[in-house]
C-alpha cells in the first residue's frame, strides 16, 4: 500500500516536472532568447536521465521527450523523436561508463549531444521536408542553440545534485 | 558499476525500433496532411493548452506581484507602513500600465477588424514554440471558434502568418519567419512579385524576382494575393538588403518583417480564406 502511494507519488511528480519543462520552454525561455535562439530544456532531460540509465532507456526517454516536444512544435511527429532517441542512446552508453559528475563533462557532453541532435534534425528535415541550408542552419541554430543548452543545463545539473544531496541526507 | 563495453549490444534493438517508429510516424505525418491535428498533438494540447491559458490570463498578476517584489527590496530602510503603500501603488500602477497597453493593443485589433471587410477572429498568443527549428505561435482558438487551416493570421502592423493545425480551443501559426512558410509577394514601388520564404534568423527572403527590377533598401513588401490564402495589400516587411548575382536568373531580397514575432500577444485570424484586396490602414 505504501509502496503503492509512493509509486503513484513518483508519477506524479514526473509529470509535474514535465508540465514544468513544457511551460518553461514555451513561456519563460522565449524572453531569454538570444537572437531568437533559446536553450533546448528538452534536450538537457535527455541528457540528464539518458546518462543515470542505460542506453535502451536513454533510446526511449529520447523517443519519448522528442515526441512530446513535436507534439508541442509545428514539426511533424518524429523529427525531435528520431534525433533525441539517437542521442538519448548515445548518453546511456556513455553514462554508463564514465565519470560525468564534473561541470566540464556535462557541458561536453550537452554540447555534443546538441550538436549530435542538431545534425541529425537537419538531415531529417532535408529529407523529408523543405531543404534547409548546412551553413547557414549550423552557424546559427545548431552551434548557439547547443552551446545555450550547455551553459543553461550546467545550472540545472547544479541544482539537481543539490537537490539529490539534499535527499539524500 | 563495472565498464562492459560489450554489453552495449543489449540497447540496439530498442534504438532500432525508436528509430523506426520515428521513420514511420514521419512518413505518415509527411505523406498524409491532415486538415486538424494528428491524435499525438490533441492529446498533449488538451493538457497543455488550459495549463498556458492560465498563465497567460495571470501574467499581469504575476507581473505586478514580481514589480511587487523587486519594489520591497529596494525600500527595505522606509517604514512598514510606507513600504506598504508605496508597494501598493506601484503594483496598482503596474497593473493599471499592463492594462492600459493591453486596451491600446486590443484597440489596434479592434480597428484593423473594422477596416478589413472579411469577416476575422480576434485570438490570444498562449505559448510559443518550444523548438528552434520552427516559427510557430499557439493561439487560444480553434475550430470551436470557426478557425481554418490555412486562414490567414495579421497584427495590426501586418502579416503574422497562417494557420497550419486546428485543434478544438487552440490553433497552431506558422509565422512567416519560418523555413517551411512561403507568402505570395510584392514590392509596393515597382509592383514586382516574389515568394517571401522564411529563414534560419529573424529574416525573411523574398525569392523569384526578376534581375531586372528595381528593388531598393526600405521597399515595402506586401502580400500579392496570388495564393488565394491571403488578402492582396498587407504589409509583410521592409527591404533591408538585395542579393543580386551577375549570372542567376533572379536576384533576391532580405525582408524584415513588419510585426514583431517575438513579441505578439494578440492577433486576428481571417476566418475564410480570400484573395481580395485590402486597403490596409494599420501602423
Amino acid at each position: 500500500m505504501a509502496g503503492g502511494m509512493k509509486t503513484e507519488m513518483k508519477w506524479v511528480l514526473v509529470f509535474s516536472i514535465f508540465l514544468a519543462v513544457v511551460v518553461l520552454q514555451m513561456k519563460l525561455l522565449p524572453y531569454l532568447a538570444i537572437g531568437n535562439i533559446k536553450p533546448d530544456l528538452f534536450l538537457f532531460f535527455v541528457c540528464y536521465l539518458s546518462l543515470k540509465n542505460e542506453e535502451a532507456k536513454g533510446a526511449l526517454i529520447g523517443f519519448g521527450l522528442g515526441l512530446l516536444e513535436d507534439s508541442l512544435s509545428s514539426s511533424p511527429l518524429g523529427v525531435k523523436a528520431l534525433s533525441f532517441s539517437l542521442a538519448g542512446s548515445l548518453l546511456g552508453f556513455v553514462g554508463k561508463g564514465f565519470f560525468w559528475d564534473n561541470p566540464l563533462t556535462q557541458s561536453f557532453l550537452l554540447f555534443s549531444a546538441g550538436i549530435l541532435s542538431g545534425f541529425v534534425t537537419l538531415l531529417v528535415l532535408n529529407f523529408f521536408l523543405i531543404p534547409r541550408p548546412i551553413g547557414g542552419s549550423l552557424f546559427r541554430l545548431i552551434l548557439p542553440e547547443s552551446i545555450l543548452t550547455a551553459l543553461w543545463g550546467l545550472l540545472f545539473f547544479f541544482v539537481f545534485q543539490r537537490w539529490k544531496e539534499r535527499r539524500a541526507r | 558499476m563495472k565498464f562492459r563495453p560489450f554489453s552495449r549490444y543489449r540497447g540496439l534493438p530498442v534504438l532500432i525500433l525508436v528509430l523506426l517508429l520515428s521513420f514511420l510516424l514521419l512518413t505518415y505525418q509527411v505523406r498524409f496532411s491532415q486538415e486538424r491535428a494528428s491524435f499525438p498533438k490533441k492529446l498533449v494540447m488538451t493538457i497543455v493548452a488550459p495549463l498556458l491559458r492560465a498563465i497567460q490570463n495571470s501574467s499581469a498578476f504575476f507581473t505586478s506581484l514580481w514589480a511587487g517584489y523587486v519594489n520591497l527590496r529596494h525600500v527595505q530602510q522606509e517604514n512598514r507602513t510606507l513600504k506598504e503603500e508605496v508597494t501598493r501603488l506601484r503594483k496598482e500602477e503596474m497593473f493599471l500600465l499592463e492594462t492600459q497597453r493591453e486596451n491600446e493593443r486590443l484597440h489596434q485589433i479592434l480597428q484593423l477588424r473594422e477596416d478589413i471587410s472579411l469577416p476575422t477572429i480576434a485570438a490570444r498568443v498562449i505559448g510559443k514554440d518550444p523548438s528552434n527549428w520552427f516559427r510557430s505561435i499557439l493561439i487560444d482558438k480553434g475550430f470551436r471558434e470557426g478557425i481554418k487551416k490555412n486562414a490567414a493570421v495579421l497584427s495590426p502592423k501586418g502579416l503574422v502568418g497562417r494557420v497550419i493545425e486546428v485543434m478544438e480551443g487552440t490553433s497552431r501559426v506558422q509565422l512567416i519567419t519560418d523555413p517551411n512558410c512561403a507568402v505570395g509577394a510584392l514590392v509596393q514601388a515597382s509592383r514586382v512579385g516574389g515568394l517571401v520564404v522564411g529563414e534560419v534568423g529573424p529574416f525573411c527572403r523574398l525569392k523569384f524576382l526578376p534581375q531586372g527590377a528595381e528593388i531598393q533598401v526600405g521597399d515595402s513588401v506586401l502580400t500579392s494575393g496570388l495564393s488565394g490564402l491571403s488578402p492582396k495589400g498587407i504589409p509583410i516587411g521592409t527591404v533591408s538588403a538585395v542579393h543580386k548575382k551577375e549570372n542567376a536568373l533572379f536576384q533576391e531580397a532580405e525582408v524584415l518583417p513588419k510585426v514583431d514575432l517575438s513579441s505578439i500577444e494578440e492577433v486576428l485570424v481571417i476566418a475564410k480564406p480570400s484573395s481580395s484586396e485590402i486597403q490596409w490602414r494599420g501602423e
